[in-house]
């Protein structure tokens, strides 16, 4: 219990027990005692799960009388995590955040939207008994009472005190990461990705960072000569590579070593084909998003609150081929081949537990251990499979390419993921025979929407090295400038993720998926997918074989 | 007058709360107990219009992953009550959804040959399997459709019905409803309460 405590204390307080460095870290919390911790926990409790001091489900009652309970009773429902409330067409619900609680609000507002939005009511500052009489009985600060879709709760002493506290320090200091002149962020980088494959990520996000250094170059002594918020917001970004190394059980470690070192606001893209588990376990314990690792095994089921991914990965491939492959007419077992890598083995089982319906064509499953050679490849085709799915690499398929072509008729599917969207040898496309689980659209339309991307790498002197890793990497920096843009000062990771599901669908700057939207809980931008026969010779286009599919 | 609208919209959103509590916990929801729709407040604050709508001709997909053509679903002569949701949706969605699950109760007898609609605005999400899962918290009767599709169709429908926003996060609440096929298309924007949906609805069908 007292280790929940004090992780929901780290996370509470920005992480002080490994942040203490930084001038933004709260001094305070290093002295936190333990009944502080356990006040805050239950008030984030409150917050955020509707769950009393009890253990039982919050009570609550909503407008017309109506009684709410736990979840739907839970504040951040509305206000969400961050406490800076939410808007959607007309609705405002406002932000209840520390800061904005003890202000005094006297601000005059003069232009009639803002003034219909927030009211023209002044209130003091909210105080401990003020905000129990808020919370009880519905009255603001002033004594005026609060709209109606305020619920009132019915919260002991105990439980309103922790609210308090919970309310009074929610986001009111900004987020590690972020000091008064730099905005620090680091991209995480799995062993076993090829030197260029990081070199073609890691070229791209610097220059991105580069440039925008560049244009706000004067803008921290303007920063320092007015007092607008968008004046405030201006920081150097700084990018670190946090590159890890050995057995995956070590990373935790390794992270929490950068961490120490250097606290960042948020990891940027990323890349590896191992699981991503330790590095998302990571980012939910202590807090920090991540925003679109290029990750071949991301985390697709359990808690995520911080982890957003480009697509589901291998996952998702195998389920947009099972799909396709149970809709084929004709019947005949489907032989699978993969590595018992992470990679290998995840698009394995899933494809195995996609399939595990009555009507659907019988699974075999073929192990590569070690070097292929020529029988184990006659294995994999004796007896005719009415298809064979080849979980591999580039370099595996390569040695499969002149066994497999002998079997001719029989249909090979590949994973965009393990190829690294790169195209296959071109001896195994030779037969006219391999089939693609492609997550893009296909050329003319695909070089239109991509020339964006193109023309910016042509700018800044980029070389198309390895195009996939180069735009997704373009699109995750992209993605991260314009939600910074939109939170200005208010340094909220939990703000910042919130930010995040409303811009991702606007990006003009285009990811290799065709279609990519979030929306609020949503953590996976592009859904579906398509199989397309890949051409026998590089003269040809490969040809959709099926629509869109999400699975 | 301003202000007025912004407190009422507001007050619908009430009920999104007591959405959200048949949307997550069915247990504590009220939706087919008979007197849930007494518990909203009514505002008034909607506008109606009579729209010539056409329906395109999109094929669509219910809950159930079955084909659905729009216009042959629209093609019956029973009278029709439509919207534009998302299952992530946490501000009007729950309400507008809450809405439709409380008409047939305020409806009562009327209700047996209504026809209600939800078609999502954010089909790569929504999958049939989704919106089966979220049409089962709600209680869902036999008699409403969920409907998703590609996203190109979802567009065009939603163009159709002058509704598409650029965005989903940008929808704005809005019910249609029609008696029958070549009839207009009654548009109501804004919250309509389903005691306030039901009085527009009994014109409709008594015009």
């Amino acid at each position: 219990m007292w280790l929940r405590a004090a992780s929901v204390a780290l996370s509470v307080l920005g992480c002080p027990a490994i942040v203490g460095n930084t001038a933004w870290a709260q001094p305070a919390a290093a002295v936190l005692s333990g009944d502080d911790a356990a006040r805050l926990l239950l008030g984030q409790r409150i917050y955020r799960e509707g769950i009393g001091a009890s253990g039982a489900p919050l009570k609550a009652v909503g407008a017309a009388q109506t009684a709410l309970s736990g979840k739907d009773a839970a504040c951040s429902i509305c206000h969400r995590r961050s406490g800076y409330g939410t808007a959607e067409g007309k609705f405002v619900i406002r932000p209840i955040i520390g800061p904005a609680l003890l202000a005094e609000q006297t601000v005059p507002v003069h232009t009639p939207r803002v003034k219909a939005r927030v009211g023209v009511s002044q209130r003091p500052a909210y105080t401990e008994p003020l905000l129990a009489r808020a919370v009880r009985a519905g009255l603001d600060a002033s004594g005026k009472p609060l709209d109606p879709v305020m619920p009132r709760y019915a919260l002991n002493d105990e439980e309103m005190r922790a609210l308090s506290a919970y309310l009074f320090s929610l986001s009111a200091q900004p987020s590690p990461g972020v000091d008064e002149e730099e905005m620090h962020f680091a991209t995480v980088i799995q062993p076993g990705v090829a030197p260029e494959r990081r070199r073609a990520m890691i070229d791209v996000m610097q220059a991105f960072v580069r440039d925008k250094g560049a244009n706000v170059r004067s803008d921290d002594r303007r920063r320092e000569a007015g007092n607008m918020r968008m004046y405030r917001s201006y920081r150097k970004w700084v990018l670190h590579e946090w590159v890890l190394s050995g057995p995956s059980e070590t990373w935790d470690a390794q992270l929490e070593a950068y961490y120490r070192k250097q606290p960042v606001f948020a990891l940027v893209g990323g890349i590896g084909s191992a699981n991503w588990a330790p590095i998302h376990a990571f980012c939910e314990r202590l807090e920090v998003p991540s925003v679109f690792a290029q990750a071949d095994v991301p985390v697709v089921s359990g808690t995520n609150n911080y982890n957003f991914y480009l697509s589901r990965g291998v996952a998702l491939e195998a389920e947009v081929l099972a799909r396709y492959l149970r809709d084929q007419p004709g019947s005949g077992k489907i032989v699978q081949v993969f590595r018992r890598d992470d990679a290998g083995s995840t698009a394995a089982a899933t494809l195995r537990k996609a399939l595990a319906t009555p009507a659907a064509p019988t699974l075999e499953d073929r192990t590569l251990d070690g070097q292929a050679d020529d029988a184990f490849w006659s294995t994999v085709v004796a007896g005719n499979p009415a298809a064979v799915v080849l979980w591999l690499g580039a370099a595996d398929l390569k040695q499969a390419a002149r066994p497999l072509a002998r079997a001719s008729g029989i249909p090979l599917y590949l994973s965009f993921e393990l190829l690294d969207g790169k195209l296959p040898d071109a001896a195994l496309t030779a037969g006219g025979n391999a089939r693609w689980v492609y997550p893009s659209d296909l050329p003319p339309r695909r070089e239109a929407r991509l020339l964006r991307s193109k023309v910016w790498f042509h700018n800044k002197g980029i070389a198309i090295t390895d195009e996939a890793v180069q735009i997704n990497a373009l699109f995750a920096m992209t993605v991260v400038s314009d939600v910074v843009g939109h939170i200005m000062d208010s340094f909220s990771r939990d703000y910042f993720v919130e930010r995040l599901e409303h811009v991702v669908g606007q990006t003009p700057m285009p990811s290799l998926y065709p279609q990519v939207s979030l929306g609020p809980g949503q953590r996976f931008a592009a859904k579906g997918s398509t199989i397309v026969q890949l051409p026998d010779t590089d003269k040809q286009l490969p040809k959709a074989l099926s629509p869109w599919i999400v699975p | 007058m301003k202000k007025m609208r912004v407190r009422s919209a507001h007050g619908v959103l009430a009920a999104a709360c007591i959405a959200m509590g048949a949307l997550l916990a069915p247990a504590v929801g009220h939706a087919h107990d008979g007197k849930a729709h007494a518990q909203w407040e009514g505002t008034g604050d909607y506008q109606r219009t009579v729209r010539p709508y056409a329906v395109p001709d999109v094929v669509l997909t219910d809950a159930d992953a079955r084909p659905v053509r729009l216009r042959e679903l629209l093609a019956g002569s029973d009278p029709v009550m439509m919207n534009f949701v998302f299952t992530t949706c946490g501000t009007i969605c729950p309400v507008m959804v809450k809405v439709f699950a409380d008409v047939p109760a305020a409806l009562g007898a009327q209700a047996a040959n209504l026809r209600l609609i939800s078609i999502s605005i954010d089909p790569d999400n929504d999958t049939p399997a989704q919106l089966k899962t979220y049409a089962k918290a709600i209680g869902a009767g036999e008699r409403w459709k969920f409907l998703t599709g590609r996203v190109q169709d979802i567009k065009t429908v939603q163009m159709a019905f002058d509704s598409y926003r650029g965005d989903k996060m940008n929808h704005e609440p809005l019910t249609l409803m029609r008696q029958a096929p070549g009839k207009p298309w009654i548009r109501i924007d804004g919250f309509a309460t389903p005691d306030e949906l039901v009085r527009e609805y009994r014109k409709v069908v008594l015009q």
